[in-house]
């Protein structure tokens, strides 16, 4: 979690000199579009058409729920994301930069045999919980109006914390619990639908990262894909 | 360079994926269960209690395996309590879990188990206990110690029979453990504890550590008690298992062997005599240590064999049996398997018959390179026709080889026989068979041994000399210096011999007497007259068995040896030839000499060559003159030794060196009084030519203790070279009248006291005591050595016999005599019975061969206890009558010591004299025309009364003094006054006697006595007058010589090298002056510068009323007067 408020605090500064216009080409724009303004200004009853939506970029934000579906032994779990995003001016903003935090606590359990413990076998149960912090970069195809399909591409940063616990012999294990950051990417490919002030989406996420813990064991990783719901606020 | 902001972020977000973090639970440390285990053989599992204890579940996702807490054990010190290091750390694998030695049973329990892979040391351990995340522990301080198992080493017993009698088996080891009361379990084959009697654990340490079981202790021994009757014949395995939880076992391979009884079928022969004799026993069981007593059918003592040799097949025992069963006594026959069993009753039996019985040989350790002449006791013997005995030696235990000896008769003793054991004889330990003509014959087991070890050193043997004429008092060293193997001691109390050089086979050693064992490197003895004149070889042989030899340590001479009796001028000049006149006898015509010197404050000896002529002799009496080269240092004391040409030699002590003027030397201080002395007497004297003494006798406390004087007297020893040994008190010997003050004379070896004061009055008696003679004392011999019911213990004791004269004895009135040499006696070991010393000796007699006078019996001196040490004998029994004594054991030692070397007789009263006298002066003189006769001078003084001191005296008187050809003294029947008395009255005065040994220029047989001044009143007489003694005595009319030139009185007066000397006085007070006056050519006048003073001779605080007298070269001024008023205690020597 310390490493997670880390990011988060290193991260927060490289956003906001996002929103910041570009040095250079910021000039030429502002320039040509002032005429326009004081146009308007000389001619108010003639209907304008609106500007064009390619003149800046945006602030997004969003929320996402799902359910995380792993590849490996650990069971299905629902998850949570926030976003946060700049839409680029560029190409009628068909590209973004966003920045996800997500949340989801899947677990796992088993037996196995152990002639070391009473009844010579035990049960385990393994709670999962895992932060994940993606940056990614989004291409939106604005060119179909209300729906927006889009598509991304990441790196991960997973924050693991895996406790244990257990019975033999009809005996509790005490919980044991294990701390661990690993990278990872991420793929979300999905679609949004203009609805209200901002936009519906759905998303299917495909991730992969790495586990390898000593309670997971080692080669392990969080690799599965996510279905998702949110909604996107652009501002 | 500047860093873009992405490229921070980018590289802490890769560095933070590789955190990884485990945690686990807190652990608690509660107990250990249990807390000892050996840590070899066994598999023992311990159980931790405590919280905490949490396995992780690994590999969830791939493969699950589940990793316990780890357990390890630190050993933190030794079973001892001392601290120790090391680390064992339990093996642990979810992945090879069968092999792993932890277990896990919830949070609050684990265990691990200790098995002997893991190669536990000894010691006390901490458990620690570590949860998976490496963090989370716990330390279970001192949780468990490990000992190792049972080291069984030895039994005391490979065999044992129990089918007569329980039986005890001591078994060591190491580790032998007892847990809170528990022994270890033993195992004989697959009986344990609670087949025996008992189990005790003997040898017992406590573990430094507490346990939950109890108390531990480690122990080294095991006693068993096995009850009769468990074991069968056979063998059995030995097992120790020590307690649980720590059981392991012994895994040595020890076993007992379980035997059957003896069984005695026949003996031959039925009759055993009474001296001994062989047995043979037949049956079967006999095991190899079997022994053969013969246990008396009454209630006589047992006889057990000497020696027995049992046959291969354990079915014959051939017993040797020495002296001690009971005449006509019925024995029973019992073989001791020493296993726990005997033959069983009935036994066979043997009787007793009448025989000679052995019981000592003399000496019991024989040499064999010299042939040895060695002398048995026997109880009777029936000497066959022949004259002679058959004996045998047979080594022991052995029926061979036997070596065939004759015995001859002892003369005087028909009880004893002397054979001679022949050189080249086989070293070890013999029996010796003898065979008289009863036909039955003794037997002594052990009787002798044989040894061929030298390996002690002996240096040298003084003197290297004899004759045949007389006996030797010889002195042994041992060369210290040597090293081993030739390093061994003398062992108190070897013998010597004394044997022939290129001696054959039938020359027989001559055994030297009277061996006294002073400590380990020096001996003294005494060689016997009467022996052949030749060299002879030393033997020492200690009583361990080692031998010293020294080659051509000895001589006998045919002649007797040289002796120098004097030798004039008394005193050498330093750095010029001095020609002596040496008299004595025996000197030969091709006599050389040499003088050897040590000078003042050194112990380096230096030798001066000395050239003899003018040899004349007359019978045995000679003199010469001895030329002595330039080279003497003043100061020196120097030893005159001459030597015959056969080897022989005498050494004269001493000559002083003074300078060229004839001065003194300057004082040096001697060693104190045992009690300060004023007024008192001094003297010297030699209880032999070496042993010299100086004596202090009476005198007072000092001014403030005048009114009782002293009745003891001191006595110090004095080397040929003048110096002291310690002053001790002379014992036994105290004046019949206390005095100070007195006068006094020394002939020969009596010393003379008269007049003085008792404290409060003049007194007119006279006392006189002798030196005692070493030589006039019994010869004292073991007559017979008895066996008894009653008597001494087997081992070494020593005796001594003193003489004790009767009251009228003029010499030594109710005293006692010097003790007779030792004699150590081996009393032997006599089964069932014990032995009385029978002792002999002869009368004492005088240098003639004489027997002394008024002997009224003699006091035996023995040591109190058995192997006790040399000079420790006290008295034993009081006025023997007879010349014989038997000592049954019955009497009961005193504490009473003998008289020491030097010792003084009773004195013994003088006529007294016609005036009392006090503060005289005191002289003695040859008589001119009577040899033999000397005559005691008392000069002048002062009467007194009731403590107060009269005018002093003006007249003297002489009393005649006889001496005998042996030595001995008698005095006459009354002082003579002299016809004339001193001009001038005085005392406190001293007086001279010179003579032609003290100043050339007197004719010989010529001699002049002085008086010096004195006190008369309150003032000094300074007169100095002479007298020429006289036939009977008189001195004449006293003619004035050279008067004093101070006022003295009090002085210690002196006379050699043709001067009169005075120490102190001067003042009549502590003075540190002293004054000379030269006699002249014409005697007796005095040279002019008569008693002038003499300097640089240092006299220290000065003397007043000290003593002085002469011995081995050097002046002795003894005590005296202290500035204070006190009696001085110290001593200072001049040489002159």
């Amino acid at each position: 979690m310390r490493t997670l408020l880390v990011l988060v605090a290193l991260v927060a500064p490289l956003a906001a000199g996002a929103q910041s216009p570009p040095a250079s080409p910021a000039p030429s724009k502002v320039t040509a579009s002032r005429p326009m303004v004081l146009s308007a200004t000389t001619s108010p009853a003639t209907p304008r058409p609106p500007p064009p939506r390619e003149a800046s970029g945006a602030f997004l934000a969003g929320v996402k729920v799902g359910g995380l579906l792993p590849f490996n032994k650990l069971e299905p779990a629902v998850g949570v994301a926030v976003e946060v995003g700049w839409l680029l001016p560029w190409h009628d903003r068909a590209f973004a930069a966003l920045l996800e935090v997500s949340y989801a606590q899947p677990t796992a359990s088993g037996h196995a045999t152990d002639p070391r413990v009473g009844g010579a076998a035990y049960d385990w149960k393994l709670v999962q919980r895992v932060v994940v912090v993606a940056p990614t970069a989004l291409y939106r195809y604005t060119r179909l109006g209300a729906l927006v399909p889009y598509a991304g591409l990441g790196p991960r940063l997973y924050l693991y914390e895996s406790k244990v616990t257990g019975t033999a012999g009809g005996q509790p294990m005490a919980a044991t619990t294990e701390q661990a950051t690993r990278l990872g990417l991420g793929a979300p490919l999905g679609l949004e639908y203009a609805l209200g002030p901002g936009q519906l989406t759905g998303e299917a996420l495909f991730e992969w990262g790495g586990l390898d813990t000593r309670i997971a064991g080692s080669g392990t990783s969080l690799s599965g894909a996510t279905l998702r719901v949110g909604y996107r606020l652009v501002f | 360079m500047r860093i873009h902001p992405f490229a921070v972020v980018t590289l802490l977000v890769v560095t933070s994926g590789c955190s990884q973090r485990v945690s686990s639970p807190a652990v608690t440390a509660g107990t250990v269960q249990p807390d000892l285990v050996c840590a070899e053989q066994l598999t023992t599992r311990v159980t931790l209690h405590g919280t905490g204890f949490t396995p992780m579940s690994t590999g969830t996702l791939t493969t699950p395996a589940l990793v316990l807490p780890a357990i390890s054990l630190e050993r933190t010190s030794d079973l001892a309590g001392a601290a120790a290091t090391g680390r064992v750390t339990l093996p642990d694998s979810p992945t090879d879990p069968a092999s792993s030695l932890v277990h896990w049973t919830s949070g609050q329990e684990m265990s691990f188990d200790v098995v002997p892979a893991l190669a536990l040391q000894p010691g006390v351990y901490d458990v620690l206990v570590t949860n998976p995340d490496g963090r989370s522990s716990a330390r279970f301080a001192g949780g468990l110690a490990a000992v190792p198992r049972p080291h069984l080493t030895a039994a005391d017993r490979a065999a044992l029979c129990d089918a007569q009698a329980s039986q005890v088996l001591v078994l060591t080891g190491t580790g032998f453990l007892t847990v809170g009361g528990a022994v270890p379990t033993v195992r004989i084959g697959t009986f344990g504890n609670a087949d025996f009697t008992s189990v005790v654990a003997t040898g017992c340490t406590p573990l430094a550590h507490a346990f939950a079981e109890g108390a531990v202790s480690s122990c080294t021994g095991l006693i068993v008690t096995i009850p009769a009757g468990l074991l069968a014949a056979g063998d059995y395995p030995l097992v120790v298992t020590n307690p649980p939880p720590a059981g392991c076992s012994s895994s040595e391979v020890l076993s007992l062997h379980v035997e059957p009884p003896p069984l005695v079928t026949g003996t031959v022969p039925a009759t055993l005599c009474q001296g001994g004799g062989t047995l043979a026993v037949s049956g079967s069981a006999f095991l190899p240590a079997a022994t053969v007593a013969l246990v008396s059918t009454t209630t006589n003592p047992t006889l057990n064999a000497a020696s027995n040799l049992v046959n291969g097949g354990g079915t014959l025992i051939t017993s040797t049996f020495g002296a001690g069963a009971v005449l006509a006594g019925r024995y029973d026959v019992v073989v001791d398997n020493h296993d726990g069993c005997t033959d069983a009753a009935p036994h066979q039996q043997v009787s007793i018959v009448t025989g000679p019985v052995a019981f000592f040989a003399d000496p019991e350790v024989v040499f064999n390179g010299v042939a040895t002449r060695v002398t048995i006791y026997v109880t009777t013997i029936l000497w066959p026709a022949t004259g002679s005995l058959g004996v045998k030696l047979v080594p022991h235990g052995l029926q061979a080889p036997v070596t065939s000896l004759v015995g001859i008769q002892v003369p005087g003793h028909p009880n004893r026989a002397q054979v001679v054991v022949p050189p080249g004889q086989a070293p070890g330990a013999y029996d010796l068979f003898v065979d008289d003509a009863t036909g039955c014959p003794t037997v002594l087991p052990n009787a002798v041994t044989v040894t061929a070890s030298t390996t002690v050193a002996v240096r040298s043997v003084t003197p290297s000399f004899g004759w045949t004429g007389a006996s030797t008092g010889v002195t042994i060293l041992r060369d210290t210096a040597a090293g081993a193997p030739n390093d061994h001691p003398f062992v108190a109390t070897p013998r010597l011999f004394l044997n022939p050089v290129g001696a054959t086979a039938s020359d027989v050693a001559i055994q030297v007497q009277s061996v006294s064992w002073l400590n380990a490197d020096t001996l003294t003895a005494v060689v016997p007259a009467n022996q052949p004149a030749r060299s002879y070889d030393l033997i020492v042989v200690n009583p361990d068995g080692t031998v010293g030899l020294l080659p051509a340590a000895f001589k006998v001479q045919a002649a007797p040896p040289p002796v120098i009796t004097s030798a004039t001028p008394q005193s050498l000049l330093a750095n010029t030839t001095n020609p002596v006149v040496v008299a004595g006898s025996n000197f030969d015509a091709a006599a050389t000499s040499v003088l050897t010197c040590r000078p003042a404050g050194s112990n380096t000896l230096t030798q001066l060559p000395v050239t003899l002529s003018g040899r004349t002799c007359t019978g045995a009496s000679c003199s010469v003159t001895a030329t002595i080269a330039v080279g003497a240092i003043n100061g020196a004391t120097c030893v005159l030794r001459l030597t015959n040409a056969d080897g022989s030699w005498f050494d004269y002590s001493a000559l002083g060196v003074t300078d060229i003027a004839g001065n003194l030397s300057t004082a040096a201080p001697g060693l104190n009084l045992a009690k300060g002395r004023r007024a008192l007497v001094a003297a010297a004297g030699s209880a032999t030519s070496a042993a010299r003494f100086l004596y202090a006798i009476g005198g007072d406390g000092g001014v403030g203790s005048a009114a009782t004087p002293f009745g003891d007297a001191e006595v110090a020893s004095v080397d040929q070279f003048g110096r002291m040994g310690a002053w001790a008190p002379l014992p036994r010997s105290s004046l019949a009248t206390p005095r100070a003050f007195a006068a006094s004379a020394t002939l020969g070896r009596y010393l003379y006291l008269f007049g003085g004061t008792d404290g409060t009055r003049a007194l007119a008696s006279g006392e006189r005591a002798m030196i005692l003679d070493p030589a006039e004392v019994p010869q004292l011999d073991v007559g017979d050595i008895v066996p008894a019911a009653t008597g001494l213990d087997s081992g070494y004791w020593i005796y001594r016999v003193t003489t004790r004269f009767g009251a009228s004895d003029p010499d030594n009135p109710s005293g006692e005599s010097l003790p007779s040499d030792e004699r150590i006696v081996k009393v032997p070991t006599f089964t069932g019975k014990k032995i009385q010393v029978q002792l002999t000796w002869t009368a004492p007699v005088d240098a003639l061969g004489v027997p002394l006078p008024n002997v009224v019996g003699y006091d035996v001196y023995r040591t109190p206890t058995v192997n006790g040490t040399s000079g420790a004998a006290v008295l034993l029994q009081p006025l023997v009558a007879g010349t014989t004594y038997l000592d049954d054991g019955s009497a009961i030692p005193g504490t009473q010591q003998p008289l020491p070397l030097g010792a003084l007789g009773r004195w013994s009263p003088l006529p007294p004299m016609g005036v009392a006298r006090t503060g005289l002066a005191g002289a003695a003189g040859a008589d001119p025309t009577t040899p033999g006769t000397s005559h005691l001078y008392a000069l002048l003084g002062a009467p007194q009364a009731t403590g107060t001191v009269g005018a002093p005296l003006a007249s003297y008187e002489h009393l005649s003094v006889t001496l005998r050809a042996n030595g001995h003294q008698a005095v006459g029947t009354a002082w003579t006054p002299g016809a004339s008395a001193a001009p001038a009255a005085r005392w406190q005065l001293g007086a001279w006697v010179a003579d032609h040994t003290v100043a050339a220029s007197i004719p010989v047989g010529t001699s002049y006595l002085y008086l010096g001044g004195g006190l008369s009143g309150g003032a000094f007489v300074q007169n100095v007058e002479s007298g020429r003694i006289g036939a009977g005595g008189d001195l004449g009319p006293f003619v004035a010589q050279r008067p004093f030139t101070n006022g003295m009185a009090g002085y210690a007066p002196f006379t050699t090298a043709g001067a009169l000397f005075t120490f102190g006085g001067e003042g009549a007070v502590p003075s540190s002056n002293m004054h000379s006056a030269l006699i002249s050519g014409a005697p007796p006048a005095l040279l002019a510068g008569a008693w002038t003073s003499v300097g640089g001779v240092g006299l220290g605080a000065g003397r007043y009323l000290s003593g002085s007298a002469a011995q081995s070269a050097f002046i002795f001024l003894v005590g005296g007067e202290a500035p204070s008023g006190a009696a001085d205690a110290t001593t200072l020597t001049m040489v002159w």
